[in-house]
């Protein structure tokens, strides 16, 4: 005690690890002063009594084991006292097990003790506390066990925590104690942290087994009313089925014990209620999680049904190093291997999907029945007519469930142990995009594959895209009605959500299918715009076949691409109409006739070329708006393969299109693709020079505006 | 400091006729409980040390003091004036301390002044000629809180020392200098698995050294306390205080 500096300097400013206070300089070895104290207050308090009656005393029991030096009780537990005692002759330590007293008096329960106990007399094995004697002294019925000089689970967790690697060694080892004693016929029951010794050596010692059952069968009743339960050790450490009928226990019971051990090890809490996995609450391998969620499972069918299967798993765990980066589920493991690959190759799928949707609809809008078309003009064309937002919704419509469900499966399967209850999900999340996609993929894919998907392609499909579905809706309803039971006793009713997204797909896809099959059926080569578009206006005439190629119109700065079928005979004159700003007609100048003629003798496939076109576009009107109209003028064109008239020669034509809606003499159109500009069905005299007889329908094919 | 009550390792502590209930029956008077007490007081001669050095003397001023306060207090001058009555070691020596003081201030003031009375408060430091002579400090003399902190250092000092002496008895000092981090508890920073490669024993056997580690020194720290307490239900309490006037700094 010499140079004694000023007591407040902290000459190093350590913290204490366990209140993270700055340990102050004259802090004795350097440890934190009140956590020490505060450790010296609660390691020496002893709970030696569990409010029961009180256990004989070491001068109680002296006279009645006269070959016995008893040197002190250990402990009381709820199935007796256990003292410390020396057998002179073999000069070794053993521990006294005296069973709750009064028992000996009662010969039923003699009878049976004998019975139990010799069983239990012949376990040998080196993590079971051996039983060296037994037998009935004065009124107590006795055990003479090994002694281990040690510390039992609880108070080795007290001392330190365990690391995951610990905590497989320590569940290894009880394992190979529990499958020699469960082959040997005996269970344990009672299986808890205070039941677990650890000697100073660090060897693992189970005691007390099959006593739960020898007290027990008596006393379970009683004693958890009299005494909360405490007796039989906290019912946490119970399986589900212990509880509600112990006379029905079998080795899975047990392995439920080991379980709640297990977890506790790994993150120092019980698992209560909803508990997290333990890798959340702490970086371990995950494949941990799969082997404590399995031990702890409320149906025990659903837990290792051998402690040696326990065994093998966490061998396999403890002896392979972890991945180097956690999986997303928890794969690997023999069993669940598979159900891992399920569930994560119908989020790669899903994965997959949008990018190639990306490509399909790529494909699709450059891919131009005009190939000297510029791709710029393909993709101006479908983001103007909106078609290739659809294309893109459908492609990512067809992705998403399966990427939900996949998701959604993956977390049941990780949260369910060994049981694999997301396996459907998965099974579904991975066919139902596959199934989608084939579905786009025949209606689209057709200009880029250069297919001609027809009925007989269509009809299958729908056929086993419906059957498919329709299986998945029935299971899946079956799981929604009938619900599950939970581990910690809550019933549920899983899978609405997989419900209403089947009947979604059912309900979004079954129309587009069906209309699609009947389509190609009736008219295998119906336009693309009629294909694509399930909900085109079906108030159309009726289909007629006709021809598909398209009529060019060049115009000065405007380029339209027109497909033209003739309805009926037609017979047009056409003439010039100038408008003013308000859009009515001022002057009208006939230009000249056009006759398309319906009939067997008229094959419908002709070819319209137009020379030269004049245009006209009146300035802008009086609303700001682009006004009117433009006035297209064929000056010639010819009709190839009507068998009376070898060449057709068109004077002079006019198709009057308003760029922004309304109407006007003999058409009305909207500038964009897919809409239709009808004329006809109607004679009419303007000025008494024009008519137009039959219909004509001309369809914008694609418009462009240089 | 060679003497040291080796416990038992039942896991009962039997409370015995301690030190401080020996001098409390005896009043200071039998053979017996002046050992006792001059036991005690060795025990318990730092804390009384720091206090008389936190006042502002030198290191020999200091240890002089202490020497010439407890040959008075087990000399029997001081013991009737402090009139410890029911109580605690801890108490009573603080009690007498400050006795102690006041007489030798009183003392000192009388051959200043010619023998004139004069009483002083104890905050004035001792010196009324030269203000704010060597009081390095001032205004922060000890107080009993002071006091009572260092006393539990002491305690806990004495606790540790007691461990060690029965690790090394058994040949296992090396294993006590490991694990004596866990002390305190078990921490997320402290590796058990380090302390095992380290003494070349299972992380199972650590955790039962551990666990022995901890049983030991909170007998100790209660045996420690025992001897100063007059009943065994005080022992907690006590207990409970040190940690409370640990925790006030």
């Amino acid at each position: 005690m010499t140079q004694e500096e000023d007591d407040m300097t902290n000459s190093n400013h350590s913290t204490c690890p366990k209140c993270h206070a700055v340990i102050p300089g004259d802090a004795p070895e350097g440890l934190c002063p009140t956590c020490a104290l505060e450790s010296a207050a609660t390691a020496s308090t002893h709970t030696t009594g569990l409010g029961g009656t009180p256990p004989p005393t070491v001068d109680e029991i002296v006279p009645h084991f006269p070959e016995l030096e008893i040197v002190q009780i250990l402990g009381v537990g709820g199935m007796g006292a256990v003292y410390q005692a020396r057998q002179p002759q073999l000069d070794r330590f053993v521990a006294l097990k005296i069973l709750s007293h009064d028992l000996a008096s009662d010969p039923a329960f003699v009878e049976r003790f004998n019975r139990e106990a010799k069983l239990l007399a012949r376990l040998s094995h080196p993590n079971i506390v051996g039983v060296h004697d037994f037998g009935t002294a004065g009124p107590y019925c006795y055990l003479v066990m090994e002694f281990i000089d040690g510390v039992n689970l609880r108070q080795a967790m007290q001392a330190g925590r365990f690391t995951p690697a610990e905590s497989l060694a320590m569940v290894e080892k009880i394992c190979s104690a529990l499958k020699y004693a469960h082959e040997e016929g005996i269970l344990h029951r009672d299986i808890k942290p205070e039941n677990v010794l650890i000697d100073s050596k660090g060897r693992v010692k189970i005691a007390d087994f099959g006593i739960a059952k020898l007290v027990g069968e008596d006393r379970l009743h009683d004693v958890t009313l009299t005494m909360r339960g405490a007796v039989l050790g906290s019912p946490h450490y119970m399986a589900p089925e212990q509880i509600e009928s112990p006379g029905d226990v079998d080795q899975r019971a047990d392995i439920y014990s080991l379980g709640v051990i297990f977890y506790e090890l790994l993150t120092g809490e019980l698992p209560i209620g909803r508990f997290a996995l333990p890798s959340e609450k702490r970086e371990m391998d995950a494949r941990i999680d799969s082997i404590v969620l399995r031990t702890l499972q409320k149906e025990r069918q659903a837990r290792y049904q051998t402690a040696d299967e326990m065994k093998t798993e966490v061998k396999t765990v403890a002896n392979s190093p972890a991945p180097p980066v956690p999986p997303v589920a928890p794969a690997t493991p023999t069993n669940n291997g598979s159900t891992a690959r399920f569930s994560l190759s119908s989020a790669v799928f899903t994965g997959i999907s949008l990018p190639l949707g990306f490509i399909v609809g790529y494909l699709f809008l450059t891919a131009d029945p005009a190939p000297a078309q510029p791709v710029v003009s393909a993709i101006i064309r479908s983001i103007g007519a909106g078609w290739g937002l659809f294309y893109l919704l459908t492609l990512l419509g067809t992705a998403l469930p399966g990427f939900l469900l996949g998701a959604r499966a993956l977390g049941e399967i990780r949260s369910s142990g060994g049981a694999k209850c997301g396996l459907g999900s998965a099974l579904f999340g991975v066919t139902t995009w596959p199934i989608l996609w084939l579905f786009v993929i025949a209606l689209f894919s057709q200009p880029a594959a250069g297919l001609s998907w027809t009925w007989e392609i269509l009809l299958p499909t729908s056929v086993l895209t419906t059957l498919v579905t329709g299986m998945m809706l029935v299971w899946s309803l079956r799981r929604w009605t009938l619900g599950i039971t939970r581990r910690d006793g809550t019933r549920s009713r899983p899978g609405l959500g997989r419900v209403i997204v089947i009947v979604l797909v059912l309900a979004v896809g079954g129309p587009i299918l069906i209309s699609q099959t009947l389509i190609g059926f009736v008219s295998p080569r119906k336009p693309l715009s009629e294909r694509l578009n399930p909900f085109a206006d079906k108030s159309r005439d009726a289909i007629t076949r006709y021809n598909e190629d398209d009529i060019a119109w060049r115009l000065g700065e405007a380029e339209l691409a027109l497909r033209l079928r003739v309805l009926s005979d037609i017979r047009a004159e056409f003439f010039l109409v100038l408008k003013d700003g308000l859009g009515k007609p001022i002057k009208y100048s006939k230009i000249g006739v056009w006759e398309a003629r319906k009939g067997p003798q008229s094959r419908e496939d002709f070819i319209v070329k137009i020379g030269s076109l004049g245009s006209k576009i009146e300035g802008p009107d009086s609303e700001g708006g682009f006004a009117g109209h433009l006035n297209l003028t064929g000056e010639s064109g010819e009709i190839h393969g009507v068998p009376d008239i070898e060449k057709w020669h068109l004077e002079a034509f006019e198709v009057e299109i308003n760029l922004y809606g309304g109407s006007s003499s003999y058409s009305d159109g909207v500038f964009n693709p897919g809409a239709s500009i009808r004329v006809g069905e109607r004679n009419e005299t303007i000025d008494g020079t024009s008519t137009l007889t039959g219909t004509l329908e001309l369809e914008v094919r694609s418009a462009q505006i240089r | 400091m060679s003497e040291r009550k080796t416990f038992s390792h039942s896991a009962v502590p039997v409370f015995h006729t301690t030190r401080w209930t020996l001098v409390m029956q005896a009043r200071g008077e039998a053979p017996e409980a002046r050992a006792a007490l001059g036991d005690l007081c060795e025990a318990y001669w730092m804390p009384v040390y720091r206090f008389l050095k936190r006042e502002g003397r030198s290191d020999d001023e200091s240890r002089e003091l202490t020497q010439e306060f407890f040959s008075r207090l087990l000399a029997g001058s001081t013991l009737e004036k402090a009139n410890p009555g029911k109580g605690r070691f801890r108490s009573y020596l603080l009690g007498a301390l400050k006795h102690f003081l006041s007489d030798r201030r009183r003392a000192e003031g009388r051959q200043k002044r010619g023998g004139d009375a004069v009483v002083e408060s104890i905050e004035s430091g001792g010196s009324i000629t030269s203000p704010g002579l060597s009081i390095p400090d001032p205004g922060a003399g000890p107080t009993d809180a002071w006091f009572d902190r260092h006393w539990a250092l002491s305690v806990m000092e004495r606790g540790l020392n007691a461990v060690r002496d029965s690790f090394r008895e058994a040949g296992k000092e090396q294993q006590f200098e490991v694990l004596k981090p866990w002390v305190v508890g078990d921490a997320e920073s402290l590796s058990q698995t380090d302390a095992a490669a380290e003494l070349g024993m299972s992380a199972g056997a650590v955790k039962v050294a551990v666990h022995r580690l901890r049983q030991k020194f909170g007998e100790a720290i209660r045996q420690e306390i025992a001897e100063t307490v007059d009943t065994e239900e005080e022992i907690s309490e006590e207990l409970r205080y040190l940690i409370e006037a640990l925790q006030a700094q």
